[in-house]
């Protein structure tokens, strides 16, 4: 009995010991991901210092009804010996386009294409080249290039067309397209940006000019004039040894005024009111242009009139029109109205219709 | 001068737009299309996102085919009850059009079809009208044309409700403008254009209006279709410029009063060679857009 007991109690204690092995190892092993966070929380670079807020000028730009585009000054001072990046970026909004391919010989609408989160506006100034400026994971941890910016921006084919087979599924959802075809949309959608001047990179825009104080530095630009009303974010980013070492914020406002606010407002709000306040308008500018034109030919052709309604001139009834004419054909008088060229054309003289 | 667009969002040059308006007006008095399929296109090229061109510019139609519609009036030139009656044709047609291009995009190739459709009508229509009035004009027998009537029009006058229409020297079945208006109107829908190319070749050649008269009378059913396109793309996509539109309207509508008085000086034949002129020349750049790579793939469309 006394060895069966021994026995017994070995058995325990060597499964215990096998528990504790075992869990040892489990705590290991969800240690390893924890430490390895812990290891590359200790390689990030610190977070960049605070600089002094950049001064614009002007902090808002007004749209006025003879709006066309702005200067826009922008200065501040970075830290000593640092190059100087600036960044404007526009609000994210999501926009529709139609995608052209080739269906045999012909170029024809064969996409609908919805890019999602694509900032408005993005602009980039730099002291220097960004490549000297910063290594590609600080480019890409901040967003500061249009190839950065591209992989927050998602692009979504909008299909209702048959004509491509890359889209997954007809109707008008939104599909994922292939990773070749998403490449070559996003090739277009930067391409078309830069065409219009909202996607801009220009190295070596930035002045710099050591002071006492620090680097100040300096960048003045033509403010795009097709972008849009809003805010824009101001980012300026002061970089050593390829890192940012400050970065500050700001804002840049672009705002509607008088006329144009007030029709964008009655636009998007009174559409009924607006679309017709248009057609009246219209309608309003094609008559007087008439009345114009008619009264300065009247105005022009008033002595002529007087020399012709001398007595004894024979007068042009509209009725008589056809009559007259006839008669003009077999007997032409000098005094007659009717031209040549109101015969053929079938139409008659400003005056003579007045009086009809 | 730039001009600030308020629903546009953008700055464009005032005399540029005055002088695309201009250009739009004497095309517009002269031959009496609309001249919505060239203004859509160059205000694109200067800029004008193309939701807001389309929209705008049937707003500033609107201006030139009233200036164009009073002069021509004046002239003698519009005929009111078969304007009328046009019209009524026209809007049928264009809401049948509707549902047709809905059905066409859910059989699929919809675009492929419109396409290919509106460059062979429109060569077609071009070709026809331009070797007709050519010959016209070479023997100088409209007049003959005219009182020697096809077999086709003989057979339509034996159609009943025969309204005589004095202004345009015609006699004619209500049914008849009616209905051929209603097929432009369906064409004009699927093609996503006014329809006055179209229209003004049906009233010469099958109505057998004398041309001065298809063009006033065009003029005068534009001013009502435009006028409805401009509310309802107001309402629903608020996409109409007030500010473009007027200051298009404004170089159109006196484009329009020196195109009316030019058409004075012109013949009936002449003026078929204008319009002919144009809708081939407009075939042929369609036919290049088809052909040659576009510089940019993607262009803006609207919501959806």
């Amino acid at each position: 009995m006394g060895v069966t007991v021994i026995k017994r109690d070995g058995l325990r204690e060597k499964r215990g010991r096998r528990w504790k092995v075992l869990a040892l190892a489990v705590a290991a092993v969800a240690l390893v991901p924890v430490l390895a966070a812990l290891a590359t929380f200790a390689q990030t670079a610190p977070a960049p210092a605070q600089m002094p807020v950049p001064k614009l000028l002007p902090e808002k730009i007004a749209m006025g009804a003879f709006y066309n585009g702005a200067r826009v000054r922008i200065e501040g001072t970075a830290p000593p010996g640092s190059g100087v990046l600036v960044v404007i970026e526009g609000s994210e909004r999501d926009e529709f386009f139609n995608r052209k391919g080739r269906v045999g010989p012909i170029w024809l609408t064969v996409d609908r294409i919805h890019v999602q989160h694509a900032p408005s506006v993005f602009l980039s100034f730099g002291s220097s080249a960004l490549s000297s400026l910063l290594d590609r994971q600080g480019v890409e941890e901040y967003q500061l290039d249009e190839a950065a910016i591209m992989q927050r921006i998602h692009v979504l084919c909008h299909c209702k067309c048959s004509l491509t087979n890359r889209a997954q599924q007809s109707g008008i959802h939104d599909t994922v397209p292939d990773p070749t075809y998403a490449h070559l949309l996003y090739a277009d959608f930067l391409r078309l940006k830069q065409h219009e001047g909202n996607y801009r990179q220009l190295p070596g825009a930035v002045s710099l000019v050591s002071a006492s104080s620090g680097t100040r530095y300096a960048l003045e630009f033509e403010w795009p004039k097709q972008a849009p009303a809003g805010n824009y974010q101001v980012a300026v980013y002061a970089c050593r040894g390829r890192r940012v070492i400050a970065r500050s914020t700001t804002t840049l406002q672009l705002v509607e005024v008088g006329f144009p606010e007030y029709m964008a407002t009655m636009a998007a709000k009174k559409p009924w009111l607006y679309g017709s306040a248009a057609v009246l308008a219209a309608i309003a500018a094609g008559f007087l242009t008439d009345l114009l034109t008619s009264s300065l030919r009247r105005k022009r052709r008033a002595p002529k009139t007087t020399k012709m309604s001398q007595p004894g001139t024979p007068i042009v009834e509209p009725g008589e029109k056809t009559a007259e004419s006839h008669k003009t054909e077999s007997a032409p008088k000098p005094t007659q109205r009717l031209n040549a060229q109101e015969k053929t054309a079938g139409s008659y003289d400003d005056e003579t219709l007045q009086r009809c | 001068m730039d001009l600030y667009l308020p629903v546009a969002g953008i700055s464009i040059n005032l005399y540029l737009v005055v002088a695309v308006g201009g250009m739009i007006g004497l095309l517009s008095g002269l031959v009496g299309v609309g001249g919505g399929f060239l203004l859509t296109p160059i205000l694109m090229m200067i800029g004008v996102p193309p939701t807001i061109a389309a929209a705008s510019g049937a707003c500033s139609l609107v201006g030139t085919s009233s200036s164009g519609t009073a002069i021509h009036f004046r002239m003698g030139n519009v005929d009111l009850k078969l304007g009328g009656i046009l019209l009524l044709g026209g809007l049928c047609g264009a809401a049948i059009g509707v549902h047709v291009i809905k059905i066409l995009r859910a059989l699929g190739n919809a675009d492929f079809v419109i396409t290919l459709f509106y460059v062979v009508m429109l060569g077609g229509v071009g070709i026809f009208m331009f070797v007709e009035s050519l010959q016209s004009l070479r023997r100088g027998m409209m007049e003959q044309k005219v009182s020697n009537p096809a077999r086709q029009a003989v057979l339509l006058k034996k159609l009943p409700f025969q309204v005589s229409f004095p202004r345009s020297h015609v006699t004619h079945s209500v049914f008849v403008p009616f209905v051929l208006c209603a097929l432009v109107g369906i064409l004009a829908a699927i093609m996503g254009v006014g329809g006055g190319f179209i229209m003004v070749p049906m009233m010469v050649y099958l109505l057998r209006m004398p041309m001065h008269v298809a063009v006033g009378t065009d003029l005068f059913q534009i001013l009502f279709t435009c006028a409805g396109v401009t509310v309802m793309q107001a309402v629903s996509n608020q996409t109409v410029d007030i500010v473009l539109a007027l200051a298009v309207a404004i170089g159109s509508s006196a484009g329009a009063q020196l195109g009316a008085r030019m058409s004075r000086m012109l013949r009936g034949e002449q003026l078929r060679i204008v319009l002919a002129s144009i809708v081939l020349a407009t075939t042929v750049k369609m036919s290049i857009g088809l052909l040659v790579k576009p510089a940019t793939l993607l262009a803006f469309a609207g919501r959806n």
